[in-house]
């Protein structure tokens, strides 16, 4: 119910950004953390009536559903088949979790396990991996262990490390977030990644166009 | 004084759990950066434990000190520094930069 009150009160808002300019978004904006559907510090009057018309258009009502689509469109892409962990039959079985994390491992040079993905991570400590592994532009399997319980506590069980995420470089655990910072500072990344033949195996890249 | 619905950790229980553990640090700053939920916290630890040790078995030594409360808490930065490099740290430069603040995801 407060979920439902809360897209209403964003459709609305947004519907009020879409209808006028100046400070009419900043009202918005002020608007959606009000509570109170007449409260807040903003003259309601100035934005409300322009919101209550344009939220019975069907025009708005089209946006609105587009903008719905495309939220749920996202949380469908969590499961994209290359970021999917392989399902296996008798999953749950934690030999067999640790035996595909292993087999993974092996399969590839560099592997983060991470909560979303590398384009929509869902923690900040994530991101920073994510971010500094763009940086080095390694070529990288990243799975999501928010799609999977048993990858989840496999990967923790298999490392011994309590945390997400975890970066592995040719099959050998190397830390978290605070780690992987201080060797990206430090170089020790960079040379590990070296040494695993990862480094700069990505596509660079385009190069910014010269001049103006 | 921890609440009955949702399982706690206070700062106080870290510091504890980091003081009676084997690491004996000379020094521990526990921060709970998660605004006060017992989520994330923000650990400076110092110990003659970490010597010889690289920073990843320094955090695993962490880690195994507050592995009964790790289960309800989300991260925790750690900065883990031995007592001749805190020394040395204070003998080169007055403050070293602190580190960056969790992300507000």
């Amino acid at each position: 119910m407060n979920i439902m009150y809360a897209g209403g009160r964003s459709a609305a808002a947004a519907a009020a950004r879409l209808s006028r300019t100046g400070a009419a978004p900043r009202a918005a904006a002020a608007r959606r953390l009000t509570t109170a559907p007449t409260g807040g510090p903003v003259p309601a009057a100035a934005a409300r009536p322009s919101v209550a018309s344009l939220r019975q258009t069907p025009a708005l009502r089209r946006l609105v559903g587009a903008g719905a689509a495309r939220r749920s469109s996202v949380a469908a892409s969590e499961t994209h088949d290359d970021f999917k962990p392989v399902p296996s039959a008798d999953a749950g079985a934690d030999g067999d979790i640790q035996a595909r994390i292993k087999e993974e491992l092996d399969a590839h040079k560099v592997v983060l396990f991470m909560k979303g993905l590398p384009s929509a991570p869902a923690c900040g400590f994530s991101y920073k991996v994510v971010s500094l592994l763009a940086g080095a532009r390694v070529e990288y399997r990243a799975h999501n262990v928010l799609v999977d319980d048993a990858l989840r506590s496999g990967i923790k069980a298999f490392s011994s490390w309590p945390t997400i995420p975890q970066l592995y470089v040719g099959g050998e655990f190397v830390g978290g977030s605070d780690i992987v910072e201080g060797m990206a500072t430090s170089g020790e990344l960079r040379q590990l990644l070296v040494d695993a033949g990862a480094y700069g195996e990505a596509t660079p890249p385009p190069a910014p166009p010269a001049g103006a | 004084m921890s609440a009955t619905a949702a399982p706690t950790v206070t700062v106080a229980a870290v510091e504890d759990l980091l003081l009676t553990s084997a690491l004996a640090p000379t020094q521990v700053e526990v921060k709970d950066v998660s605004g006060g939920c017992g989520t994330s916290f923000k650990l400076n630890v110092v110990s003659t434990a970490f010597e010889g040790q690289r920073l990843l078995a320094r955090q695993r030594l962490v880690y195994d000190a507050l592995a009964t409360v790790m289960p309800s808490i989300h991260a925790v930065i750690m900065t883990c520094k031995t007592p001749a490099q805190v020394a040395a740290a204070a003998a080169a430069a007055p403050a070293a930069p602190a580190p960056a603040p969790t992300p507000s995801v």
